[in-house]
């Protein structure tokens, strides 16, 4: 193992949550790697300083604040209090509400949409090129309605043709009617 | 007086209650934010706000369950709400400010002069963690959560959250071998 190897898998190893294979492989880099060995020895130490830090005082300054909490709180909230908060229709407020923010992001995309292919050149040429699909789809499903009126026209002729040369009394009953 | 019953005379809006709520568990939660923070200053804007929140809330308590656990709960979860949301902090907080260490219970002065500047060396190195780092260290070793509930609780992977342990104690141990003189080289 390399040094990066053994330095990714260190908490791991400290925490005797690597395989006993992976540890001997790395006590034998530690073995041989000073610097490493420095790092693992200094990992120990920290585990034990971290969870016995000293604990800090707060200021007097942030104690006068903290106990002043009740007078601020009721300050802020005593206009309110007791009845709900009336909004007006005409308010930014009832406008910017949560529930009217799904609206306002639709309505925000169509008028994008809308002012890049009204106001746009290539939204106009997106325009005319929709058109002219459609258009051009249009004129083809009326050849296809014209063939298959062809197709409809020569069966029947050809049907008309089999029944003259056949004879009406030949053909089945079904087709006389 | 049992902390439920300040919690209810709070409730009933009795100033006294409130002002022992404080008394209680302002050092904690300044701790706890220091922790999570890395500046003094800011340490106790976030201690403002957790008991502000906390005043708002108190209502919501659940008298039959622990106080002390869920208040707990609830500035830890501002905090890591809050880390997350600004994101902002600069990677070199520390501005030589030093923290007002308390007296070390030990009677030898060279043992206790020792002890502090440990102590003092590993908040400092602490202090200039990226906040990431810092993060899942002090959810870690000074928190105590195992790796399983830091994932749940800061909503990344359990493998990102491991990584980023073992990446916040060599960076620790980097810097604090850097300060006394120790060679450390990455690879």
């Amino acid at each position: 193992m390399n040094c990066r190897e053994v330095r990714e898998t260190l908490s791991a190893y400290l925490e005797k949550e690597v395989s006993p294979a992976m540890a001997g492989k790395i006590e034998t880099h530690l073995a041989e790697c000073e610097n490493c060995r420095l790092i693992t020895e200094e990992l120990k130490a920290l585990n034990k300083s971290l969870s016995s830090l000293p604990e800090v005082e707060p200021s007097p300054a942030l104690l006068t604040k903290l106990y002043a909490i009740p007078g601020q709180v009721e300050l802020e909230i005593s206009p309110a209090a007791g009845e709900p908060e009336k909004v007006s229709i005409f308010s930014r407020k009832f406008w910017l509400s949560p529930a009217f923010q799904p609206l306002l992001v639709s309505l925000t995309v169509i008028l994008i949409v809308a002012s890049l292919v009204f106001f746009t050149q290539p939204g106009r040429s997106f325009q005319k090129s929709l058109s002219l699909e459609f258009h051009r789809a249009y004129s083809q499903a009326q050849r296809v309605l014209v063939k298959a009126g062809v197709i409809t026209d020569r069966l029947n002729g050809f049907r008309e043709s089999l029944r003259a040369s056949l004879g009406s009394d030949q053909l089945p009953k079904s087709d006389q009617n | 007086m049992e902390v439920k019953e300040i919690v209810q005379k709070c409730l009933e809006g009795e100033t006294g209650a409130w002002k022992m709520l404080v008394d209680c568990y302002s050092k904690r939660i300044f701790n706890l934010a220091y922790q999570f923070a890395g500046s003094r200053q800011e340490a106790e804007d976030l201690t403002q706000d957790i008991f502000l929140k906390l005043y708002s809330s108190l209502a919501k308590y659940d008298f039959n369950h622990d106080f002390t656990a869920w208040f707990l709960t609830l500035a830890r979860n501002y905090l890591i709400d809050e880390f997350r949301r600004t994101r902002i902090e600069k990677s070199q907080r520390f501005e030589g400010e030093e923290p007002d260490l308390p007296a070390c219970e030990d009677d030898n002065p060279e043992i206790r002069y020792l002890g502090e500047e440990k102590a003092r060396a590993v908040r400092q190195a602490l202090q200039q963690l990226p906040p990431d780092l810092r993060m899942v260290l002090v959810l870690r070793e000074i928190e105590g959560f195992n790796y399983e509930e830091i994932a749940s609780r800061i909503k990344v992977p359990l493998g990102t959250v491991k990584s980023r342990v073992n990446r916040a104690r060599l960076e620790l141990a980097r810097i604090i071998l850097a300060k006394t003189g120790g060679k450390y080289e990455l690879p």
